[in-house]
C-alpha cells in the first residue's frame, strides 16, 4: 500500500513539474514575449513542426524515417563499441603486460573529443555510414573499456585462487568467475556508453547525412527553424531514455540475482 | 555592509552606462562601434579597402568584423543579435527576413555567373553531352544558399532533371572542396572562389551557371531591423562606405585586383592570380545611382530588387525552407540609399572615386 502511495506521489510530482514547465513555456514564448520565436519555438511552432514531420516530412524524410536512421546508427556504433571495448577491457584488466602496453595509447587517445576526429574520419571512411558509426564508436568505446578494466581488476582473488586449486582452466575462470563478477561494473559502462552514443549522434550526422535526428537539427539550424530543432532534440531525449530502459531490462535478464 | 553593496551597484551601473553604444554616440570624439558580418567573398573587399583607406574613420565608425564561412551561420548568428550590418547571399537574406525581419538595404554584387555546377575533369564533358548520366547521382550542395538555388535550377532547366532523379547532400564549402578533390564525388555545387581553386587543383570544369538559367542571384547588404530603427544614420554611413569602394574599384581596376588578392590571402583563400580579374568581371558591383534605380518602384509598384526577392522566396517555399514568403515591402528598402542621395555631404563621400 505504501509503495502504491509513493508511486502515485512520484507521478503527481512528475506530472506537476511537466505542467509548470508547459505553462512557463507558453508564457515566456507567448504573452510575456521574453523569448523570440527564432530563439525558442512557441508551443504552436513545435506542434506545426511535429505535424510537418509526421506528414509531408522535412529534410528528406518523415519523422519515422529519421528516427529509424538514428536508431540504426546508434545501435551499430554501440554494438561495435561493446564488441571491441569489452574484450579489450577484460584483457587489460586481467593481464598486467597487456595493460602496460595498451594503457598509455588508450590514455593518449581518450581525451580527444569525437567531433575532433571528423576531418580525419571523412578522409578515412568517406561520407557513408562507416564514418558515422566510427564517430559514435569513439564516444562509446572509452566508458566500456574503463569500466570493464575496473570490473575485471576488482574480483576477489580468493575466488580465482579457489577455482585454480580445483583445476579450473583459464577459459573457465574467465567465463565462470571473471565475467559474471565484473558484469555489474561492465553494465555501468554500457549505460554511460549508450548515453554517449545519443549525445554524439548530431556530431556523427555532421558527416554528410541524408536522414536522422541530427540531420534534422543541422538543417533546421540552417533554416533557423527552432520548432524543428526542438522536436528533434525531444526525440533524441525520449529515445535516449527508452534505450536506457531497454538496457536496464537486458541487465536484469543477464543478472537476475541483482535487485 | 549596505553602503558597500550600494557603492558596488553604483559603480556597476556607471560601468554599464559608459560602455553602452548610446554613451559612445554621445561622445562625438569617439568612433561608433559597428559590428559587421562578412564572408570570404569579393564584396567583403569594400570593407577591407575602407580600412586601408581610412574611410571608416572618416565617417566616425569603428568596425568589428566577424567572418562567416557562408550565409546560413551568419544569419543564424544575426538571430542572437551578434552583428548590426553585413552582407550575404539573397537566399540567407530572405531567410533572415522571414525569420526576424532582416532588412535588405543594398546590393553587394551580382552573382549568377559564379554559382555553378562543376564536374570532375573526366566527367564534365560527358555530363554536359548526356545529362541523363546525372540521374541517380548524389550532388553535394551547401543548402539554403544561392548555390543551392543555382544547382536546382540548372538541373531542372538546363539538364531536364526532376528533383527525384538526383539527391542533394548537404555539405559546407570546405567539405565540398575536400570530397571533390579526393574523388568521392564527381559533380557538385561550387561557387567562386572555390571554382578557381578546383579548376586549378583537379581540373574540374563548370558545366552550368546561374547565368545560363537566367537567375537573379545577388549578394545583399543587410541591416538588423532593431539596429536600423535606432541608428538609421549609421546604416546610411555604412552603405556610403560600400558605395565609395565601388566607385574607387571602378577607377582603379589594377589596384583593386591587388587588394582583392591581399584580402583573400588574409582570410586563407588562395586563388591563382590569373582568376582574380575573372572574379571581378563575374561579380559586378553597383554605384549609388545604379542601386537607386534597382530599388526604385517600377510601373507595377515594386522594385527590381523586390521582384528578385520574391523569386528567391518562391524557391525557398518550394524547397520547404520557409512556409510563407515574407512581405517584400517590409524588408527590401531603399530608404538608406535615399538618405545618402538626400545628404549632399554623404552623397559626395559615396560618389568619390579617389583615395
Amino acid at each position: 500500500m505504501r509503495v502504491v502511495e509513493s508511486l502515485s506521489w512520484r507521478w503527481l510530482i512528475g506530472g506537476g513539474s511537466a505542467v509548470v514547465l508547459a505553462i512557463a513555456w507558453y508564457l515566456l514564448t507567448g504573452p510575456l514575449e521574453v523569448l523570440s520565436p527564432v530563439q525558442f519555438p512557441t508551443i504552436e511552432d513545435a506542434i506545426d513542426s511535429l505535424s510537418q514531420l509526421m506528414g509531408p516530412g522535412y529534410a528528406g524524410a518523415t519523422l519515422w524515417g529519421h528516427i529509424l536512421s538514428s536508431i540504426e546508427l546508434v545501435l551499430l556504433g554501440f554494438t561495435v563499441a561493446v564488441a571491441t571495448g569489452t574484450p579489450l577491457g577484460l584483457l587489460m584488466g586481467r593481464s598486467r603486460v597487456a595493460h602496460a602496453y595498451l594503457n598509455s595509447i588508450f590514455q593518449l587517445i581518450r581525451p580527444i573529443a569525437p567531433i575532433a576526429w571528423i576531418p580525419l574520419t571523412i578522409l578515412w571512411f568517406g561520407l557513408g555510414t562507416a564514418a558515422k558509426v566510427f564517430v559514435i564508436w569513439l564516444a562509446a568505446f572509452a566508458p566500456i573499456v574503463i569500466n570493464t578494466i575496473t570490473g575485471a581488476r576488482n574480483i576477489d582473488p580468493v575466488l580465482v585462487a579457489a577455482a585454480q586449486v580445483h583445476g579450473a582452466s583459464r577459459r573457465h575462470i574467465l567465463f565462470d568467475i571473471v565475467i559474471p563478477a565484473a558484469m555489474p561494473t561492465i553494465f555501468t559502462g554500457l549505460r554511460i556508453s549508450l548515453q554517449a552514443c545519443w549525445m554524439v549522434l548530431v556530431a556523427s550526422e555532421l558527416v554528410g547525412s541524408f536522414t536522422g535526428l541530427g540531420h534534422i537539427m543541422i538543417l533546421a539550424t540552417r533554416d533557423l527553424n527552432a520548432g524543428m530543432i526542438f522536436i528533434a532534440m525531444s526525440c533524441v531525449s525520449v529515445l535516449g531514455a527508452l534505450s536506457s530502459l531497454a538496457l536496464a531490462r537486458v541487465e536484469h535478464w543477464v543478472m537476475p540475482w541483482r535487485p | 555592509m549596505n553602503r558597500w553593496i550600494g557603492a558596488v551597484t553604483a559603480s556597476f551601473v556607471l560601468m554599464l552606462a559608459t560602455a553602452s553604444p548610446i554613451a559612445a554616440q554621445d561622445t562625438t570624439a569617439q568612433a561608433y562601434p559597428l559590428r559587421v558580418a562578412q564572408q570570404p567573398q569579393r564584396w567583403s573587399l569594400a570593407w577591407y579597402l575602407a580600412r586601408e583607406k581610412g574611410w571608416w574613420k572618416a565617417l566616425g565608425i569603428e568596425p568589428t568584423m566577424s567572418m562567416f564561412a557562408s550565409g546560413a551561420p551568419e544569419v543564424a548568428a544575426g538571430a542572437s543579435g551578434s552583428w548590426d550590418v553585413g552582407g550575404a547571399g539573397d537566399i540567407p537574406a530572405v531567410l533572415g527576413a522571414a525569420r526576424y525581419g532582416l532588412l535588405t538595404i543594398g546590393i553587394a554584387d551580382e552573382e549568377p555567373a559564379i554559382n555553378t555546377i562543376m564536374a570532375s575533369k573526366d566527367m564534365a564533358e560527358r555530363y554536359a553531352r548526356d545529362p541523363s548520366l546525372i540521374k541517380g547521382k548524389t550532388i553535394p550542395v551547401a543548402t539554403n544558399s544561392t548555390g543551392h538555388w543555382a544547382a536546382s535550377t540548372c538541373l531542372e532547366k538546363k539538364f531536364g532533371l526532376k528533383p527525384d532523379e538526383y539527391r542533394f547532400l548537404n555539405l559546407s564549402t570546405p567539405e565540398i572542396n575536400a570530397v571533390l578533390t579526393s574523388g568521392q564525388y564527381d559533380i557538385s555545387m561550387v561557387w567562386s572562389p572555390n571554382t578557381y581553386i578546383l579548376a586549378s587543383t583537379i581540373g574540374a570544369k563548370v558545366i552550368c551557371t546561374g547565368k545560363d538559367v537566367a537567375l537573379p542571384i545577388t549578394s545583399n547588404l543587410l541591416a538588423m531591423p532593431s539596429f536600423a530603427d535606432q541608428h538609421p544614420d549609421i546604416v546610411a554611413k555604412f552603405l556610403a562606405i560600400y558605395l565609395r569602394s565601388v566607385e574607387w574599384e571602378r577607377a582603379h581596376p589594377q589596384q583593386t585586383i591587388e587588394y582583392l588578392s591581399a584580402l583573400y590571402k588574409s582570410v586563407g583563400v588562395n586563388i591563382p592570380r590569373e582568376h582574380l580579374s575573372q572574379e571581378m568581371q563575374d561579380r559586378p558591383t553597383f554605384t549609388l545611382a545604379e542601386q537607386l534605380k534597382m530599388f526604385e518602384p517600377g510601373p507595377g509598384g515594386t522594385s527590381k530588387v523586390a521582384q528578385w526577392s520574391d523569386q528567391v522566396a518562391e524557391f525557398m517555399k518550394s524547397a520547404q525552407i520557409i512556409k510563407r514568403a515574407p512581405d517584400v515591402k517590409k524588408y527590401v528598402t531603399g530608404k538608406y540609399l535615399l538618405m545618402i542621395e538626400n545628404d549632399p555631404q554623404l552623397k559626395a563621400f559615396a560618389e568619390n572615386s579617389q583615395d
